[in-house]
C-alpha cells in the first residue's frame, strides 16, 4: 500500500486527504493526489498570492484558471495566449524538455479553441551554458518548426544564477471567433469523454510531483535517476491532434476541451470535472497502450504528450470520431461527464478511485498569503564610477551576450509558416498579420532577470512595462499580459517573501498601465543546492496593431531624418550591462519606474504611430542608447546609413549613452513631422530631446564634451555578431 | 483551371499557398493525401511541411500515399506538379525528379531570405533565362545532391539557382552547383525549396513568391489535360 510520502505529501497532507475521504485512499487516489495537491499542479504556495493579480472582468474573456487567457482583439477575433515554463525538463534533458514544453503551451492554446499562430521563447542560461543551450535550441526548432506554428522573437540572456537553473519559458498565442466560449469546464452532463491522440506509454510518470515541485539535489542529475521522468516530443502527432481538433470545433458538438500536461489524465480529468462543477466516471481500459502490462496508477499519471480530451453529447459521438478518424487522429471513448462530482476510475467493472473532484483540484491546503509590497524594499543606491568614457566601451557592450546578434538563433526557427509574419525576430517585438478584420496582432515576450536581482518588485514591474513599451514601439495597443514567474523553493522564506514583490510588482504595474493579466505560471524550485535563481518574470504583452500591413514599412533611415529620445535618462549606471561589462560586474539594482513619466512616454509613442509620424522606434534597453542607436544602424539595408548625435554637456558621456533607466525610446521621425513630434509630446507631457540626425556618413558618431567619437558601420557590425557563427545569414531586406 | 493543393499528415505549408493563390487569383481545391482524384485540377502543388514528421527521410513516406498516383496520371496526362521544400523532397523520394536532399551543411534548420536565378526557361512556362526572385528559405535538408554517375540524368534540368544580391553564385546550403530548383526538361515537374508562397504580399517581405506562382500557373492554362 502507497502512503503520502511514496506521492510527495507531507504527513499532515495525508491526514487531510483520509479526512477528506473518510476512509484510508487506495493506491490510486493516492496517487491522484499525490498529483493533484503538488505544487506544480496545485499552486498551492501560490495561488493566494496570485489573487493580487485578478484583472478587471469587463478587460478580459477569460482570465486566469483557464488553460490560457483570451482577450478580444476586435469584432473578428479573441486572443488566447500563455506563458509556461519547462525549466526542469529542460536541464534533466535539454532537447526534449525544450520540445515537450513548446507542445504543451501550443496544446493550451488549442484547449481554448484558438489556432496557434505564434510562439516565442525566453531562454536563460548560465554564462557558459553551451550544450544546454545548443540542445534547448535544437528542441524548439524540432518541435516548433515541425508543428507549423512561426517563432516570431523571443529573448536569450545569461547571468550566473541560472547556471544550475536554466529557464526555458515559451510564450504561444492563438486566435478564435469571439464566442466561442470552448474551454476545459464547459462540459456537459451526459458527454461522453473523448481522449485524443498518441496511445499512451510510461513516460513521464511523476513529473509533476517529483520532477517539477522540488529542487535538484546534485546526485540527481548526475546520476541520471529523473531521466525517466521527462517526456519525449512529437511534433508530428502533435500537429495531427492540433489540426484534427480544431477542425471538429465548428461542427458545434464539442462542449468542452482539455490537453493533457502535467499529471496527465489525473490532471486532465480532475479539472474538467472541479472547475466544471461535474463528474467524471472513465475506464482506464479504454485507453490505448503503447506498452503492455501498464497498471491503471500508471495510465492516470502518464505524461505521455500528443493527447487531448474532448466532450461531446452521446449522439454526435459517432460523427466526432468519423470525423477524427478521416483525419487518421486515434480517439477513444474513456467514460462520461456526470452529475455526481466525482472523479470515478474503473477499470473494466471495478473502481479504483472515486474521489470529489473539487477536493483534487481545491482541496491542498493553501499557504496564506504575506502582507502585500507597495513598493520596492529600499530606494537603489546612484552607481556612478568615477572616470570619463573611453571608446572602446561602446564596443565592449555592444559585443557583450546580452547585446550582441541573436541571429544565430533565431534563423534556426521558421518564424514565416502561415505567412502572416509582418514583423518578426529582431525588433522591439513581432507583428502579424491576421488576413482578416482591420487590425493585427502585437507580440513582446521579456523576463529581465537582472532587474529583479536586488529587488523583486523592482524587477516584476520593470518586465510588465518592458513588455508594454516594446508591444507599443511596434504600433500596437497592449490588450492583455501573461505572466511566466520563476524561483527558487518556496520552503525558503526570501524565496517566498521574493514571490509576494515580484507579483506585487506585476500587480501594481498592469494597474499602472491599465493592460489585465489573463494567466501565467509559476514555476518554484528552480534551485540547485543553495543557488537559487533571480525573481524572474518572463512577461508577454499581446496588443491591437490598426495597421499591420503599414508596419512594414517601418523601420528604414533616410538621410536628413532627426533623432529623438522619448523620456530621460537616469543619473546611474547601477544595473546596466555597462557595469556588468566594464563596471564592477554587479546586476543591480534597478530602478521602479516612475508611472506618471511611463504612462506619458507611451502614451506619447501610441500617439505618435497612431498619427504615422515615426519611421522607425526602438526602445532603450539592454546596453542603453548606445546598443539602441547602433541596433537601429546595423538594421538599415543601405550600408551608407549613418548617424550623427550631439550630446548634452550634462549628464556624462557614459550615464547618457548607457544607462537603462526606465521607459526611453529613441523615435526617427522626417524633418516635416518635427513639428507633430512637438504637439504630441507637449500634450502628453513626455520629456523629448532631440538626439541628431540620420546621415550618409556610414558611421554613428557622437559629438559630445569629452570628445568626438565615430564608429564606422563595419566596427559595428563585428562587434554586435561576433561569436555568431551565422553572422552572415540574411534576414529580411538583409539578403546578401 | 484549378490547381490542386495537397495536404500530406504533417504538411504545414498547404493553406500558405492556398492563400498565395487566391491573391492571383487562381481557383483551388484542397486534397488530403488519401485521396486518389484531383478535383478536375489541371495542376498540383505538393507544398512544404514534415510530412509523417520527416521521421524514415523527409519525403519518403508521402511518396507513397495514394495521392501520388493521381499526381502521375496527372502528368503523365500533359498536367503540371510543383513541389515546394518537403513537396521538392517528396518528389525526389517518388522519382518524379533525380537526386536527393541532404542535410544543409551547417548542419541546421535555416530560415532566411535568399535570391535565385532561372538558369534555364522550360517549355510552355513563361519564365526567361536570367529573371531572378527573392524567396524564403526554411528547411533543415535542402542541399541538393544529384546521383553521381548521371547528374540530373537525361531529362532534368538546373532550373533555379542560389545567387547574391549583385547576381554572383551564391550557396547557402552546400548544394550542388548552387541548385535550388530542378525541373524535367518537358517542364511539367519542378521541385525548388525556397517558399513561392511565402513572398506574396508587400508586407510579407516582398511579392516575388506571387509573381513565380503567377508565372507557373499561365504555363498551366496552356496544359489542361
Amino acid at each position: 500500500m502507497l502512503g503520502p510520502d511514496a506521492v510527495g505529501l507531507t504527513p499532515d497532507e495525508g491526514r487531510l486527504v483520509r479526512t477528506l475521504l473518510g476512509r484510508a485512499p487506495t493506491d490510486l487516489e493516492w496517487g491522484l493526489f499525490g498529483a493533484l495537491w503538488s505544487e506544480h499542479c496545485s499552486y498551492k504556495s501560490s495561488k493566494n498570492v496570485l489573487a493580487w493579480l485578478k484583472p478587471p472582468p469587463e478587460q478580459v474573456v477569460g482570465g486566469p484558471g483557464d488553460n490560457a487567457g483570451v482577450v478580444r482583439l476586435n469584432a473578428y477575433w479573441e486572443v488566447a495566449f500563455k506563458v509556461e515554463s519547462h525549466n526542469h525538463p529542460s536541464y534533466v534533458e535539454p532537447f526534449h524538455g525544450a520540445a515537450t514544453g513548446v507542445g504543451g503551451i501550443i496544446r493550451d492554446v488549442v484547449a481554448m479553441g484558438a489556432y496557434p499562430v505564434a510562439l516565442m521563447d525566453s531562454l536563460r542560461f548560465g554564462p557558459d551554458a553551451t550544450r544546454l543551450q545548443e540542445g534547448v535550441v535544437r528542441g524548439i526548432g524540432f518541435y516548433g518548426n515541425a508543428i507549423g506554428v512561426p517563432t516570431v522573437g523571443g529573448e536569450l540572456s545569461y547571468g550566473a544564477p541560472y547556471r544550475g537553473n536554466p529557464l526555458v519559458n515559451v510564450l504561444c498565442v492563438g486566435v478564435r471567433r469571439p464566442g466561442s466560449g470552448i474551454a476545459a469546464n464547459t462540459s456537459r452532463t451526459g458527454d461522453r469523454i473523448v481522449l485524443v491522440g498518441a496511445d499512451t506509454g510510461r513516460d513521464g510518470i511523476h513529473g509533476a510531483s517529483l520532477l517539477a515541485s522540488r529542487s535538484f539535489a546534485a546526485a540527481d542529475t548526475e546520476t541520471g535517476t529523473l531521466r525517466p521522468a521527462v517526456q519525449v516530443g512529437d511534433p508530428f502527432t502533435g500537429r495531427m491532434v492540433m489540426e484534427a481538433m480544431l477542425a471538429v470545433l465548428p461542427s458545434g458538438h464539442v462542449h468542452a476541451m482539455q490537453d493533457l500536461g502535467a499529471a496527465g489524465l489525473s490532471s486532465a480529468l480532475a479539472e474538467m470535472a472541479g472547475q466544471g462543477g461535474v463528474g467524471v466516471d472513465v475506464d482506464v481500459d479504454r485507453v490505448p497502450r503503447r506498452e503492455r502490462g501498464m497498471s491503471a496508477y500508471e495510465v492516470m499519471l502518464s505524461e505521455t504528450q500528443e493527447r487531448m480530451l474532448l466532450t461531446v453529447s452521446p449522439e454526435d459521438l459517432a460523427d466526432v470520431l468519423a470525423q477524427l478518424a478521416r483525419m487518421e487522429v486515434r480517439a477513444s471513448d474513456i467514460g462520461a461527464v456526470t452529475a455526481d462530482g466525482r472523479l470515478t476510475v474503473r477499470e473494466g467493472g471495478k473502481i479504483l478511485a472515486a474521489v470529489p473532484a473539487a477536493s483534487l483540484t481545491d482541496g491542498a491546503p493553501r499557504r496564506p498569503a504575506p502582507a502585500r509590497p507597495s513598493g520596492p524594499r529600499s530606494s537603489p543606491a546612484a552607481y556612478v564610477p568615477p572616470g570619463t568614457f573611453g571608446r572602446e566601451e561602446g564596443i565592449r557592450v555592444l559585443r557583450h551576450p546580452e547585446c550582441r546578434s541573436k541571429a544565430s538563433v533565431y534563423h534556426r526557427y521558421d518564424y514565416m509558416v502561415q505567412t502572416h509574419t509582418v514583423k518578426g525576430p529582431g525588433d522591439d517585438g513581432a507583428v502579424l498579420h491576421l488576413d482578416e478584420g482591420p487590425d493585427g496582432l502585437v507580440i513582446a515576450v521579456d523576463g529581465p532577470g537582472r532587474l529583479g536581482a536586488c529587488d523583486a518588485y523592482t524587477g516584476g514591474a520593470r518586465a510588465v512595462l518592458e513588455a508594454v513599451t516594446n508591444v507599443t514601439a511596434m504600433g500596437g495597443h497592449p490588450i492583455g499580459l501573461s505572466d511566466g514567474l520563476n524561483l527558487g523553493s518556496p520552503e525558503d522564506d526570501g524565496v517566498f517573501r521574493d514571490f509576494a514583490a515580484l507579483v506585487a510588482g506585476i500587480a501594481d504595474a498592469a494597474h499602472a498601465l491599465q493592460v489585465p493579466v489573463t494567466g501565467g505560471n509559476v514555476s518554484f524550485y528552480n534551485q540547485t543546492g543553495t543557488e537559487s535563481v533571480w525573481p524572474t518574470a518572463v512577461i508577454a504583452a499581446v496588443g491591437r496593431h490598426p495597421d499591420p500591413e503599414g508596419a512594414a514599412d517601418r523601420g528604414t533611415l533616410s538621410d536628413g531624418m532627426a533623432l529623438y529620445r522619448l523620456g530621460a535618462p537616469e543619473p546611474t549606471l547601477a544595473a546596466t550591462v555597462w557595469r556588468l561589462e566594464v563596471g564592477d560586474g554587479c546586476p543591480g539594482p534597478a530602478t521602479a519606474p516612475d508611472w506618471t513619466r511611463a504612462r506619458a512616454v507611451l502614451e506619447a509613442l501610441s500617439m505618435l504611430h497612431d498619427a504615422q509620424v515615426p519611421a522607425a522606434t526602438h526602445d532603450v534597453s539592454d546596453g542603453g542608447l548606445f546598443v539602441t542607436l547602433a541596433e537601429m544602424l546595423l538594421a538599415q539595408v543601405d550600408p551608407m546609413t549613418g548617424m550623427a548625435v550631439t550630446l548634452d554637456p550634462d549628464p556624462p558621456v557614459r550615464l547618457a549613452l548607457f544607462n537603462e533607466g526606465p521607459a526611453q525610446v529613441v523615435v526617427a521621425v522626417p524633418v516635416d513631422s518635427e513639428g507633430e513630434l512637438f504637439r504630441i509630446v507637449a500634450a502628453c507631457g513626455c520629456p523629448a530631446r532631440k538626439l541628431g540626425e540620420v546621415t550618409r556618413s556610414g558611421a554613428l558618431t557622437f559629438e559630445t564634451c569629452e570628445g568626438r567619437f565615430s564608429y564606422p558601420r563595419e566596427e559595428l557590425r563585428a562587434a554586435w555578431t561576433s561569436r555568431d557563427p551565422d553572422a552572415g545569414l540574411a534576414g529580411k531586406g538583409d539578403t546578401p | 483551371m484549378k490547381v490542386a493543393v495537397v495536404t500530406f499528415p504533417g504538411s504545414n505549408c498547404d493553406r500558405d499557398a492556398i492563400k498565395a493563390l487566391s491573391r492571383i487569383p487562381v481557383e483551388t481545391v484542397p486534397v488530403w493525401h488519401r485521396e486518389t482524384d484531383l478535383g478536375g485540377a489541371s495542376a498540383v502543388i505538393l507544398p512544404g511541411g514534415f510530412a509523417y514528421g520527416d521521421y524514415l527521410r523527409a519525403g519518403a513516406l508521402a511518396a507513397h500515399s495514394p495521392v501520388m498516383g493521381a499526381v502521375r496520371r496527372l502528368v503523365d496526362a500533359g498536367g503540371r506538379v510543383l513541389g515546394i521544400c518537403n513537396g521538392f523532397q517528396i518528389l525526389t523520394e517518388s522519382g518524379f525528379l533525380p537526386g536527393a536532399l541532404a542535410m544543409n551543411i551547417s548542419r541546421r534548420f535555416q530560415c532566411e531570405w535568399v535570391q535565385v536565378q532561372v538558369e534555364q526557361a522550360l517549355p510552355g512556362l513563361p519564365f526567361a533565362a536570367g529573371e531572378r526572385f527573392s524567396l524564403p528559405i526554411a528547411n533543415g535538408e535542402g542541399r541538393y545532391i544529384p546521383d553521381p554517375s548521371r547528374p540530373l540524368g537525361r531529362d532534368a534540368v538546373l532550373f533555379l539557382s542560389y545567387r547574391d544580391r549583385a547576381g554572383r553564385p551564391h550557396n547557402p546550403n552546400g548544394s550542388w552547383r548552387e541548385l535550388a530548383g530542378v525541373a524535367r526538361a518537358d517542364g511539367r515537374v519542378i521541385g525548388l525549396m525556397p517558399h513561392p508562397e511565402r513572398a506574396s504580399a508587400r508586407w510579407l517581405g516582398g511579392e516575388d513568391g506571387l509573381r513565380f506562382l503567377r508565372l507557373w500557373t499561365r504555363g498551366v492554362g496552356a496544359s489542361v489535360c
